[in-house]
């Protein structure tokens, strides 16, 4: 009886304590605030625009981004250097077609290089910086008005350079200098002189506040450490961190330069390229022998000082790749292992522009009829690679067995500018003065000073350049300010007026616009 | 962290509850243990008439409205018979209105897929199927699949990262009691937003009281091999000299490719045998035991298993060990308790195609000569492979539960913590001499956990003799992390060094540096959580007429949290005409009609819409997507390339109405289920292609309607009838028919264009859109020129020229482009289904199921990159891979025109009509033969205690009769390509034996 009762007593108890149980579990998971999750592979609006680093991967991202524009399926080379350039293709039916000037052939290649979305996402990054970055400045000490300025300056010419990279492939581009975030207004194409003048002003307006060199401690315009990294040496495994990787000064009017010539402006661009080559020893740059010009650890591999504008695939941050390199066009056996390179130059061409007997970069030794050359690798075989940019992996080593490379991006050096300048000499009628501008680079490379005619000067100037910058993506570009001053080639002429220099652009972005027209010469 | 800390208290108590349990003494007698996530119907009540009005509180049972007899499960004791390797294979040709897709018959692929009722969403990419897949539960666990989220750091999305195993093939079928297919909402509702696609409701073998019961089953058989005609370089060469002779120029002749070019060239001009070495017949087998028993206080069951599944091609192989555990227990006698652990361990051998390991490698090294036809040329490939080199991969998955069932009056609380945890393993080492001198190595490790707390509380009420009802209320709680770690380590010191290890001695300067020259490690993690609330109110009259309503609100952590919750109300009606059909004396023997209405919210994988617009890093171009950093520094950026996330993204919904009859006629002898539907995915979130002068690629919109529509058809006639020894003959026949049809876009749009597919409100979303071709141009001169301004005919702005196709100029405008395509089959099936049959004599069974698909169409790619070879050849990008398999004969010129393969038009492009082809198809899908022993009059003498001692032999896959000209129709992934890399599904023998005792 007793026990039946207590039985009955426990019985109860654990019948209440169990659903009282299950009843808090419920209560305990219901609650809403388990939804709130913030994403590890996102950051949200709230989280960003607080710190110096969202500052610094903000910065970096938009210079990655226009890495990527231009590395992405070797754009860099496919727009600059292919195009009725001295490279043939052997098997690679697309990049024959660019070398052709068949842009709109169908291939995926040429479709994705007339997108122009990826160097708008460089745009719209850039404004978002100039926009948001003062937040930062209110919010973070560490953040210097000092460095909140020179951002805001590099943000501004990345933007311009940006816009002017366009202008010479597509010709007139939308103009939109503010981010829209949100609201994505469609926009007809602007007219290329006003695109041009905007990067013009934008740039003047950064190179106040850009300096020559970032994270020395002694330099003038901005003392100290960029972003906790010193260039100097004061961190010994840092030296040389930030040289040849930002905008600076110097790549200021080396820009402005570039696009007053392109817009046939030759006294600014005369006014711009002196400004950028008196200046150019204080952004750390120096004239290059061409021994380390074509060395697999020379004047390409990582980044360097004398590379004014690049973009750099460092070996020691992991940045190199296999795609967005001169290499993984012009390389083949015996260098790496694939047997035959994507485009070469053919043995005629070479002999018919390396025509002078001390040449450097190439020759034919009169003794056994042998070339000596750091541009080409096998002449005279059925093989022969330019092989000039060979940086495979980490330097010094050569083994080609595994291809990736880690050459920066090089957009101007000093030899480029020093000849643009003379270009612009020459077209303003200073002869002269563009005669030794032009033979500051030939002794450079062996030649001896230019004694031709004072009217071939400007030819000569551009087969130094055909020389000097090959498969540095300068060749198309340099095509057309050549046959825009001479114009004496008629299917040249029948481009230059028709606007078939520029690329088409591709149907996804005509479509996806319907204010875009097409350029008239692809319609 | 909280959640788990509750579940170890909450377990602690369980534990204080038993043991009181143990001094309790309370007597039960005759009670069945109802174990709350066990099924109810099926075997038990075979004489009963199947149980109408269950009141077994239950978020996972069917409930009692949805009819189980005829449609909508799969005979498992059938289907256990066969060696299949997946719970797709086993779904595949069995269930109406479900199509299974295997693009790829290499065993324990992740690329298998399931649909019910149709695509619900366009597939762009493979997350889109991810989306569209049903659910799957085991004793109502909601299952977790692989997360894609991986698949951003991948250059080629060919297989995911990890193993790439079909997590659904650890579903073994003797181990299973039952299989639903939850089709319409009426049955998902209750199951929540997971089921919105469907569900498929898995029910293991449980524990039960009872005599100890053995059961031991094992199954031995083989894969056969394909029968294909080999070629080498004479035949390659005599292809291509059609176009040599016809188009080449100079240069083009001169650059003939070198293993094609010297004819002395044993390995390419001498025999090839190679398929000695490739394709081969494979051993399969099965072997598994359970045992169960116990008391009616407390019972158990163990079941353990091993099988190897084998493909025919390239010695590939999956190996499944199962584990499972199950115990009930009454400690009170209002409660029990139950438990289970299910575990499973895959092992996978891949198959050694090139694309897959320079894919996994992210590295194409020069392609210009493929592989040679010669076996010993293949055979020291394959040594690297099998001796030199590894490639490991193995899924272990662990699902368990814990669950209390109170009864306490009309009050019956259920409470339940279980968990799904599936983990990811790949280990992979390539030999040096794999990749001219550069060996790799690479580990993943990745993870899928779910954690779920449910809680059910039902009430029933009984308010008359005539009016039932029943109440429930219950809530639960998901909690999803999903993470992965991966390295890659290139150019090893050695190759016996095989790990991706780092320097040890700390004297050293290069102190845990890596030993790999370049190493890139990769790591992310994704936690989504779900919290439902639910009610149901179930009313019954005169258990005639039957009304349920289900009310629920659910809320996920990835969505914005201005539009957490979503309401889902979904009602549904069912009528039982038993007493008309006796009133009136119908000719019928059954008659039901129902109908439901309802709308479900649907669930993203992804984490990346709740914070609206957002920032990561996206600095990354097409063959370097995984790029992070400048110049060392780790950098962010609006997300570009993925597209612009904006406020306001609200949940997307499926709604469906549908309507069924339910017939029986002949004493039941002939019944027939009909089920038309109309189901519409709404406010689905689509990557809408942008204006790029802003940088995004596309922009995430909701707004994108999908309808599906069909009607659905199960048939089943016992031809003859069961008589004591006579020969009894069943035939079923399933038919589905459903079209798909898009309501909206967002933003308005009336179409769009993403890479090939063509999107056009109003109508399928399916479809292939592709130019029309009649035929070649001869000469120059024959190309058309436009009157008006005198322009050629143009592709894209390039002149036509001889050699190159005639496309139907459709606007006549004299300019071949998107414009002029029209959109030309359809690559879901309109019409599937299958006939089975099944006879009985004495101890005998044959058993034969015919699948068909009609109304389908295939694109073969693999034919187009043949022809395209000259473009391909060049390209030497992944896509230029020629395998070993390319030494096969595989297409008929004489189908194909003859175009100039050097053509800047790209003359073979695939999006032309003449690569669409009919994918119909009709296939033997299955045959058995089986004799029960037990039967056998000698064996009725011998005093024993068998219970079934049943003998069988399986085919599988005997034969296809199809109008495609590429092979196997199924062979084709999600979009309806055929890219020639789907591996056979082979025709697989077996011989087997189960025997219970």
């Amino acid at each position: 009886m007793l026990s039946k009762q207590l039985h009955q007593i426990r019985f109860n108890t654990l019948k209440f304590q169990a659903i009282g149980f299950l009843m808090t579990v419920l209560v305990l998971v219901s609650c809403n605030k388990k939804l709130e999750i913030n994403s590890t592979h996102l950051v949200n609006e709230n989280n960003n625009w607080e710190t110096i680093s969202d500052t610094r991967g903000a910065l970096l991202g938009a210079y990655g981004l226009l890495r990527a524009a231009l590395a992405d399926n070797n754009a860099h080379w496919l727009y600059g250097e292919l195009r009725q350039g001295d490279f043939v293709a052997t098997t690679r039916l697309d990049l024959k077609a660019v070398i052709d000037n068949k842009l709109n052939a169908p291939y995926p290649t040429l479709q994705s290089l007339s997108n122009w979305r990826r160097f708008y996402a460089v745009i719209n990054s850039t404004s978002l910086f100039i926009e948001r970055a003062g937040e930062v400045l209110k919010k973070d000490r560490q953040y210097t008005e000092k460095n909140y300025k020179t951002d805001v300056a590099q943000m501004r010419a990345l933007r311009a350079f940006t816009y002017f990279l366009m202008c010479r492939i597509w010709g007139d581009v939308p103009l939109i200098t503010s981010s829209h975030d949100a609201y994505f207004e469609k926009k007809e194409r602007t007219k290329q002189s006003i695109v041009l003048r905007y990067a013009e002003s934008e740039l003047i307006l950064a190179a106040t506040d850009l300096p020559y060199k970032y994270g020395f401690q002694t330099d003038e315009d901005l003392p100290g450490a960029y972003y906790g990294k010193y260039t100097d040496g004061t961190v010994a495994a840092d030296v040389g961190y930030w040289n040849g990787v930002l905008l600076t000064r110097t790549s200021a009017y080396a820009i402005l330069a570039h696009i007053a010539a392109w817009d046939q402006r030759y006294l600014e661009a005369s006014t711009y390229a002196e400004i950028a080559i008196r200046n150019y020893e204080k952004t750390g740059a120096s004239f290059t022998t061409t021994a380390n010009l074509t060395l697999s650890s020379g004047f390409f591999y990582n980044n360097k000082p004398s590379h004014l504008i690049a973009f750099p695939f460092r070996w020691d941050t992991k940045e190199f790749s296999q795609v967005g390199h001169i290499e993984d066009l012009t390389l083949a056996a015996p260098l790496i292992t694939r047997a035959r390179p994507h485009i070469y130059v053919p043995d005629e061409t070479i002999t018919q522009i390396f025509n002078e007997a001390t040449d450097g970069r190439f020759r034919i030794n009169p003794v056994d009829g042998k070339p000596v050359t750091d541009y080409f690798t096998g002449y005279g075989s059925s093989n022969t690679v330019f092989s000039k940019v060979k940086c495979i992996r980490n330097a010094p080593q050569t083994d080609g067995s595994l291809a990736l490379y880690t050459s920066a991006m090089v957009f101007t050096r000093i030899e480029e500018l020093t000849l643009l300048y003379a270009e612009a000499q020459a077209v303003l009628g200073n002869t002269s003065s563009a005669i030794d501008e032009l033979d500051r680079v030939r002794f450079l490379r062996g030649l001896g000073g230019y004694n031709g005619a004072a009217d071939g000067v400007i030819d000569a100037i551009f087969l130094e350049r055909r020389r000097e910058l090959m498969g540095e993506g300068w060749r198309w570009f340099d095509l057309v300010r050549l046959n825009r001053i001479k114009r004496k080639d008629a299917a040249f002429n029948q481009l230059l007026d028709r606007g078939g220099i520029y690329w088409p652009i591709s149907e996804e972005v005509l479509r996806n616009n319907s204010l875009l027209v097409q350029n008239e010469y692809w319609r | 962290m909280k959640n788990y800390f509750a579940c170890f208290t909450f377990l602690l108590f369980i534990n204080a509850c038993l043991s009181e349990a143990v001094t309790a003494s309370v007597s039960l007698k005759n009670i069945t243990i109802a174990a709350p996530y066990q099924e109810v119907d099926s075997a038990k009540s075979k004489k009963d008439k199947p149980n109408e009005n269950t009141k077994v509180i239950d978020s996972v049972v069917l409930r009692n409205y949805v009819s189980k007899k005829i449609v909508d499960s799969i005979n498992v004791k059938k289907a256990a018979l066969y060696p299949f390797n997946s719970l797709q294979q086993a779904l595949k040709a069995s269930v109406s209105g479900v199509f299974v897709q295997e693009p790829n018959g290499e065993p324990g692929t992740s690329e298998q897929g399931m649909l019910i009722r149709g695509i619900s969403r366009p597939f762009f990419t493979k997350s889109d199927v991810t989306l569209a897949q049903p659910a799957i539960f085991i004793n109502g666990i909601p299952l977790m699949q692989d997360n894609t989220f991986s698949g951003k750091i991948q250059k080629y999305d060919f297989s995911p990262l990890g193993s790439a195993t079909n997590l659904l093939s650890t579903i073994d079928l003797d181990n299973v009691a039952s299989i639903h297919v939850v089709k319409g909402l009426d049955a998902a509702a209750i199951y929540g937003p997971r089921a919105a696609n469907g569900a498929i409701l898995i029910t293991t073998k449980n524990a039960h009281e009872g005599k100890r019961e053995i059961s031991f089953n094992s199954a031995y058989g083989f894969v056969d091999k394909d029968m294909v005609t080999t070629t080498n370089g004479v035949d390659e060469s005599n292809f291509r000299k059609i176009f040599y002779d016809k188009f080449a120029t100079a240069q083009e002749s001169s650059n003939v490719p070198g293993f094609l070019s010297d004819v002395s060239n044993e390995n390419y001009y001498g025999a090839s045998n190679w398929t000695d070495l490739y394709y081969k017949r494979a051993p399969i087998y099965t072997i598994n035991g359970s045992i169960t028993g116990g008391t009616s206080r407390s019972n158990f069951r163990f079941y353990g298993a091993n099988s190897s599944s084998a493909g025919n091609a390239d010695d590939t192989k999956l190996d499944k060990y199962v584990a499972s555990f199950f115990i009930n227990m009454l400690p009170l006698k209002w409660l029990t308790v139950s438990s289970m652990v299910n575990a499973t361990k895959l092992t996978r051998d891949r198959n050694r195609n090139l694309r897959d390991r320079f894919a996994e490698m992210q590295y194409v090294p020069d392609l210009s000569s493929p592989i040679a036809p010669n076996k010993t040329v293949y055979s020291n490939l394959l040594d690297q492979y099998e001796n030199r080199s590894f490639d490991n991969n193995s899924n272990n998955v662990i699902q368990g539960s814990f669950s209390l069932n109170a009864k306490v009056k009309k009050f019956d609380l259920l409470s339940r913590i279980s968990f799904d945890y599936n983990e990811n393993m790949r280990d992979v080492f390539y030999n040096s001499q794999l990749l001219d001198g550069n060996n790799y190595v690479s580990n993943y490790f990745g993870y899928n956990q779910r954690l779920n707390i449910d809680n059910v509380l039902s009430y029933s009420y009984t308010l008359d003799r005539r009016n039932d009802f029943n109440f429930l209320v219950g809530h639960t709680f998901t909690n999803d992390i999903s993470k992965y770690n991966y390295g890659q380590g290139y150019k090893g010191p050695s190759d016996y060094v095989r790990i991706n290890s780092v320097v040890g001695n700390s004297e050293s300067a290069d102190y845990l540096k890596s030993l790999f020259l370049i190493v890139n490690r990769f790591t992310d993690k994704q936690k989504i959580n779900l919290s439902s609330l639910y009610g149901k109110v179930e009313y019954s009259y005169h258990k005639e007429f039957f009304l349920n309503a289900v009310l629920r609100t659910d809320g996920a952590s990835n969505m914005q949290p201005t539009n957490r919750w979503f309401f889902s109300p979904i009602i549904s009606a069912q009528w039982n005409l038993e007493r008309i059909i006796a009133k009136y004396n119908l000719p019928v023997s059954r008659l039901k009609v129902n109908a439901s209405w309802g709308r479900l919210g649907t669930l993203y994988t992804s984490d990346r819409y709740a914070a609206g617009p957002q920032y990561t890093s996206d600095i990354g171009w097409s063959a370097n997507p995984s790029m992070s950093s400048y110049n060392g520094f780790g950098t962010i950026t609006r997300p570009y390339s993925l597209g612009w996330v904006g406020y306001d993204i609200p949940w997307a919904y499926v709604q469906e109405t549908s309507i069924g009859l339910e017939v029986g006629m002949l004493k039941d002898r002939l019944q027939a289920k009909i089920d038309l539907y109309s189901k519409n995915n709404k406010r689905m979130l689509m990557d809408v292609p942008t204006n790029a002068e802003y940088g995004y690629a596309n922009t995430s919109q909701p707004g994108m309607d999908v309808n599906n529509r069909g009607v659905e058809l199960a048939l089943q006639a016992a031809i003859l009838a069961p008589k004591n020894g006579g020969i009894t003959w069943n035939l079923n026949f399933n038919v589905a028919y459903n079209t798909n049809k898009l309501n909206a876009l967002p933003g308005g749009l009336n179409e769009i264009t993403v890479g090939n597919q063509k999107l056009v409100v109003g109508k399928p979303i399916d479809r292939f859109w592709v130019l029309q071709s009649a035929g070649v141009y001869q000469r120059d001169i024959d190309v058309p020129v436009n009157p008006t301004n005198y322009q050629i005919l143009n592709y894209k702005g390039l002149p036509l020229l001889a050699g190159d196709p005639k496309w139907k100029d459709l606007n006549g405008d004299y300019i071949i482009n998107e414009n002029d395509k029209v959109e030309l089959g359809n690559f879901i099936p309109r019409i599937t289904g299958n006939v089975g049959t099944d006879l009985t004599y004495k101890g005998f069974t044959l058993d034969v199921n015919f699948a068909f698909v009609g109304k389908r169409n295939i694109l073969n790619q693999a034919a187009a990159n043949r022809l395209d070879f000259a473009a391909r050849a060049g390209n030497n990008d992944i896509n230029s891979i020629n395998e070993i398999t390319f030494w096969q004969k595989g297409l008929d010129m004489a189908n194909y025109p003859v175009y100039n393969p050097w053509s800047a038009v790209q003359a073979y492009r695939t999006d032309q009509d003449i690569f669409i082809e009919n994918g119909a198809y009709l296939k033997l899908r299955s045959i058995s033969l089986g004799y029960d022993i037990t039967r056998a009059g000698f064996f009725k003498k011998q005093k024993n205690n068998f219970r079934r001692l049943y003998l069988y032999a399986t085919a599988l896959n005997v034969f296809t009769i199809t109008p495609y000209t590429g092979g196997d129709p199924e062979l084709v992934n999600y979009t309806g390509v055929d890219t020639g890399y789907g591996m056979s599904i082979p025709k697989t023998y077996s011989l087997g034996i189960k025997l219970d005792l």
